[in-house]
């Protein structure tokens, strides 16, 4: 059995009398790629940002790597989002003035990291993403495609453990959704553990595990394996969603 | 569409901002009200006052005169004159709390039918009823308090005799003296009843002419028939056509005696207008550029609300609305606030006017200035709010024509991440920073001015010692009868070394038929030259600029001076500083002066330059204690100048405070509307691991660096323009030149100090930062 890195005990989240998310219990294994699905309100982002500390949790634990990071104060928590975790949004949540290169050095700069070595590794990374000519221009000057390339080389100049995707391709067009979740598999592939919520039925294959939310609770769970391009999978992943009434 | 339904809305969403604004026009509205108040009231006042007890046009200080009735009645016999007074008085030393007067007072008696002072209370906070003044009680003047640290129930010994012949007062009460009851003047009234004023009188009358310290004199009220002429002409006129020149110790007019009475309300209130119209202008800049970001930050509101209707200059009128109501409501709140301050400005220039100025504001300057600010108002948020028509609802609900992202191209460094992130944040939106730079720079510009003029000014008042001394001097010692030199030297050597020696004597003479103090000395080279040289031959003089510019001569004209009868022509070698009768003064050498008459051997006083000049209050005393009776010993000061310069560096401390306080608002509202425009970017740092504090020292860092650009423009221009400034304002009280050495530098610290403020509220204010989550970044947002 894989590792555990993140796990959720008892995650609850109210706001006044209002249960968003109702005692979930989630665990997060190394270099799996866990996909949260469910209906609109279902509590699938505020998952996502209880378990990546970005947002408070009413009561239940949320443990990383062994440390409960849902009491964490505000440095600590700066730390492990600069170390250990990356963020890609729905939204392309680049700094406007600073150039899709800065973007991405900046993040690893404040991971302590050294100005040569972060600048040679971000280099590489927009080589690999086909970056490169994009790298000096502005967020507004850019694709949206090539602006959430550069947000997820972001989320991973830094090394992190676990990547948290929040809707990723909702803002793209196709053939940029394409590209992204292709990067992102590809970094799965490597190695990354990728934490990612959509209500894309097509960016939701990419995960190697499918959870289901309803309602604040954890429904269900789908094992896919590892991506491929099959029909199978496809079909396997439709008539799951079906028994979900998604 | 409803206005008041959008109008209150506004109000509720910018509650801050506008509380903000209301605080700013406030502390200008408070500040111009105020120093208006104080200047009007004391200038009616002192003339007030000095018409109801009977100053005339020039008023003589008299001594050596048989018959003072009927000097006056020679003097009223003049065609020139209308009414000549005499107001019998008594010359005098006087020592008090263990301190020797360095000037003769004057015993002044209380005959309310004819001279009707007023009284204070205790605390110097209140007029009461005349008083009856016992035989041993003396009523003085409150700038005695500073000088003197008197209070009542002290005694004050008056020196009648050489053979231990003393009059001994107890202080009773204050009474407000218009003529000279200033720190500003040396000479001090002393008001006693009038058996007590001729007890005395007799007394000294019985003492032999060899042992008698004290004399009798009197005051003549001088007033003109023609109210046309100036008091130069109708001095000359008195002088040519009376015997009063032979009987003068010293004369002023009422403008000189009034001048020195408000000098220093006047420079307070020069000094409070000024911050007055900085606050206003960096307080317009702020409003100005608050009410252009809500536009920006409200293009889609105002879109939509266009899209339902409502006109461009319906929006306009809400506007002007809100940011009006703040304005004028702070204007409100600025006038009542002025009736405190104006009160507690008031007492604490009791102790050095001598007066208790009522605090009465003119409600027709409130009226004038009211409608002015209306005016301004109206006018500048209409101009401020030109930009609403621009925007049409499509544009502005599609976000488009939003301003264009420039980048700078300032290199983002790992060791200094959040000070290179906040230059480029600077850099990249300019425009937005514009209003903290400027409003730095004013801020500089002036606290520079006033830095530099308390550098200045000194500690211990030593620049407004040197500018109303005719050369420099540590000790000065006047004989008034044979004293050993050499054993002065002696005490003065025990405490530090002595540099120089130089002779002065202060003599009464005319220029051009003008009265004036002859600065008589016998090292030319001591004088303070400003243009032209020093006397160089018996036949050269200088004169001071306010000579120059009231007699319309310059350097190279020849004049004729007269003193003690005689005239001779003197040609003017240059102009020197020499504030001593509001700069009526001439300055000239032994032989030029020998010309004219001889110089009484006690007419000298010995100036010793020292080389230290740390020990003088020392040296003062010890010479004092040695020399009780034999001769007047003084420094390079005067007894009032402590409570000057403490009004002078309270008033600093003022500005200062409310340069800061004003800091704090400019930093809330430009910092405020800057935090809410980039609470996404703010998220986005967060999430890849910013602190709060970083994110918070990033924001400063940027506050600081504009506030340095600022203050570098500041500081440049009081560099270059800040002497001639205060030179301008100074020239008003006879303070001809104005330099500082200390000119950069005082602009370095008030800027160094300026931008600390900016960068310590903008961390403070940079608080809320911490309360920017990272979850306005997620999806369902």
């Amino acid at each position: 059995m894989s590792e555990i890195i993140l796990n959720g005990v008892g995650v609850t989240k109210k706001i006044g009398d209002n249960v968003i998310l109702n005692s979930v219990d989630i665990e997060i294994c190394k270099g799996d790629f866990t996909v949260i699905m469910g209906a609109s309100g279902a509590g699938k982002s505020t998952l996502l940002y209880a378990l990546s500390g970005m947002d408070n949790i009413t009561s239940g634990k949320v443990i990383y790597r062994e440390k409960e990071i849902s009491s964490l104060g505000e440095k600590a928590m700066a730390q492990l989002r600069a170390k250990e975790f990356g963020f890609i949004f729905q939204q392309i949540h680049l700094v406007s003035n600073l150039s899709l290169f800065e973007n991405v050095a900046v993040a690893g700069y404040i991971s302590k990291r050294s100005e040569a070595e972060v600048r040679t590794h971000t280099a590489e990374m927009f080589k690999q993403m086909n970056l490169t000519e994009a790298a000096d221009r502005l967020p507004s000057e850019v694709s949206g495609g090539e602006a959430q390339r550069a947000a997820i080389a972001r989320a991973v100049i830094g090394n992190a453990g676990i990547v948290f995707a929040d809707e990723p391709t909702g803002a793209l067009n196709r053939r940029n959704t394409e590209e992204v979740l292709n990067l992102l598999t590809d970094l799965n592939n490597k190695g990354q553990t990728i934490l990612m919520v959509t209500h894309d039925f097509h960016a939701a294959l990419r995960g190697n595990r499918i959870i289901y939310l309803e309602d604040g609770r954890l429904c269900d769970e789908l094992k896919l394996g590892e991506y491929s391009e099959s029909d199978e999978r496809s079909k396997k992943m439709d008539k799951w969603l079906q028994e979900q009434r998604w | 569409m409803d206005f008041i339904t959008i109008f209150k809305a506004g109000l509720r969403k910018h509650k801050i901002t506008l509380i903000v604004i209301t605080f700013l026009c406030m502390i200008v509205s408070a500040s111009v009200n105020t120093a208006a108040a104080v200047l009007k009231s004391s200038r009616n006042y002192v003339t007030d006052e000095m018409n109801r007890i009977g100053y005339g046009d020039i008023t003589y200080w008299l001594s050596g005169c048989e018959d003072y009735a009927l000097l006056a009645e020679q003097v009223n016999k003049s065609d020139s004159v209308e009414s000549a007074n005499v107001q019998n008085i008594i010359y005098s030393g006087y020592s008090m709390n263990g301190q020797h007067s360095d000037n003769e007072g004057q015993l002044i008696a209380y005959a309310p039918d004819k001279y009707d002072y007023r009284f204070l209370s205790a605390d110097r906070k209140s007029h009461v009823n005349p008083q009856i003044i016992g035989e041993n009680e003396i009523y003085i003047s409150p700038s005695m308090k500073s000088s003197f640290s008197a209070n009542i129930g002290d005694t004050i010994t008056f020196e009648l005799s050489r053979v231990n012949d003393k009059a001994v007062f107890t202080v009773a009460g204050f009474y407000e003296d218009p003529f000279m009851g200033s720190s500003m003047i040396d000479m001090k009234g002393f008001l006693i009843g009038e058996e007590g004023f001729r007890n005395l009188q007799n007394r000294i009358e019985n003492i032999s002419d060899f042992n008698v310290l004290a004399e009798t004199g009197a005051m003549l009220h001088v007033t003109s028939a023609d109210s046309d002429i100036s008091s130069e002409q109708f001095g000359r006129t008195l002088r040519q056509s009376t015997e009063i020149g032979r009987y003068t110790k010293f004369m002023y007019s009422k403008e000189t005696i009034s001048g020195f009475m408000l000098i220093l309300q006047e420079i307070f209130t020069g000094f409070l207008f000024g911050f007055a119209a900085i606050l206003l202008i960096a307080s317009l800049i702020i409003i100005g550029h608050t009410i252009s970001f809500s536009i920006e930050q409200e293009r889609t509101d105002i879109g939509i609300l266009k899209a339902m209707g409502c006109t461009s200059s319906f929006l306009r009128q809400i506007f002007l609305c809100q940011y009006g109501l703040a304005m004028i409501t702070g204007l409100f709140i600025g006038i009542a606030a002025a009736f405190p301050l104006t009160k507690i400005v008031s007492d604490i220039n009791t102790s050095s006017c001598g007066l208790l100025i009522p605090t009465e504001i003119s409600p027709v300057f409130i009226l004038i200035f009211t409608i002015l600010w209306i005016g301004i108002t109206i006018l500048f948020i209409f101009k401020s709010t030109g930009k609403v028509s621009k925007i049409t609802p499509v544009t502005a609900i599609n976000g488009m024509n939003m301003k264009k992202v420039i980048s700078a191209s300032n290199k983002i460094r790992a060791k200094t991440l959040s000070v290179s992130i906040g230059l480029r944040q600077l850099l990249s939106e300019k425009k937005r920073y514009i209003g903290i730079c400027l409003i730095s720079a004013i801020l500089v510009m002036f606290t520079g001015i006033v830095t530099q003029m308390n550098t200045w000014l000194g500690p211990n008042g030593e620049g407004l010692m040197d500018a109303f001394s005719a050369a420099d001097h540590d000790i000065g010692i006047q004989p008034v009868t044979a004293i050993d030199m050499k054993e002065v030297e002696n005490i003065i050597s025990n405490y530090d070394s002595i540099r120089e020696i130089y002779g002065l004597a202060m003599l009464n003479a005319s220029i051009e038929g003008a009265d004036c103090t002859a600065n008589v000395i016998d090292s030319t080279e001591k004088f303070h030259i400003i243009s032209g040289r020093t006397p160089e031959t018996f036949d050269e003089i200088v004169i001071t600029r306010y000579i120059s510019e009231n007699l319309g001569i310059s350097v190279g004209d020849k004049v004729s001076v007269e003193s003690n009868g005689s005239t001779a022509v003197y040609r003017i070698s240059g102009i020197y500083q020499c504030a001593n009768e509001m700069g009526a003064n001439i300055g000239m050498s032994q032989q030029g002066y020998e010309r004219l008459t001889d110089i009484k051997k006690y007419d000298w006083c010995y100036h010793y330059i020292l080389e230290n000049g740390n020990h003088n209050e020392e040296i003062l005393q010890e010479l004092q204690k040695r020399f009780r009776v034999e001769a007047n010993v003084h420094t390079n000061s005067w007894s009032g100048l402590d409570g000057i310069v403490f009004s002078m560096h309270l008033l600093t401390v003022f500005m200062y405070i409310v340069t800061a306080l004003f800091i704090m608002a400019a930093v809330c509202l430009e910092g405020g509307k800057m935090l809410r425009s980039e609470e996404r970017n703010l998220a986005i740092y967060k999430s890849i691991g910013f602190t709060s504090n970083q994110l918070r020292a990033g924001f400063s860092v940027r506050i600081a660096l504009a506030s340095t650009f600022g203050a570098v423009i500041g500081i440049l221009f009081c560099s270059f323009s800040a002497d001639s400034i205060i030179s301008m304002l100074m020239s008003h009280f006879g303070i001809g030149q104005f330099i500082s050495r200390y000119g950069t530098v005082s602009a370095v610290i008030a800027g160094f100090i300026i931008i600390i403020i900016f960068f310590a509220f903008s961390f403070l204010y940079s608080r809320r930062i911490r309360k920017v989550p990272v979850s306005v970044l997620a999806a369902e947002n």
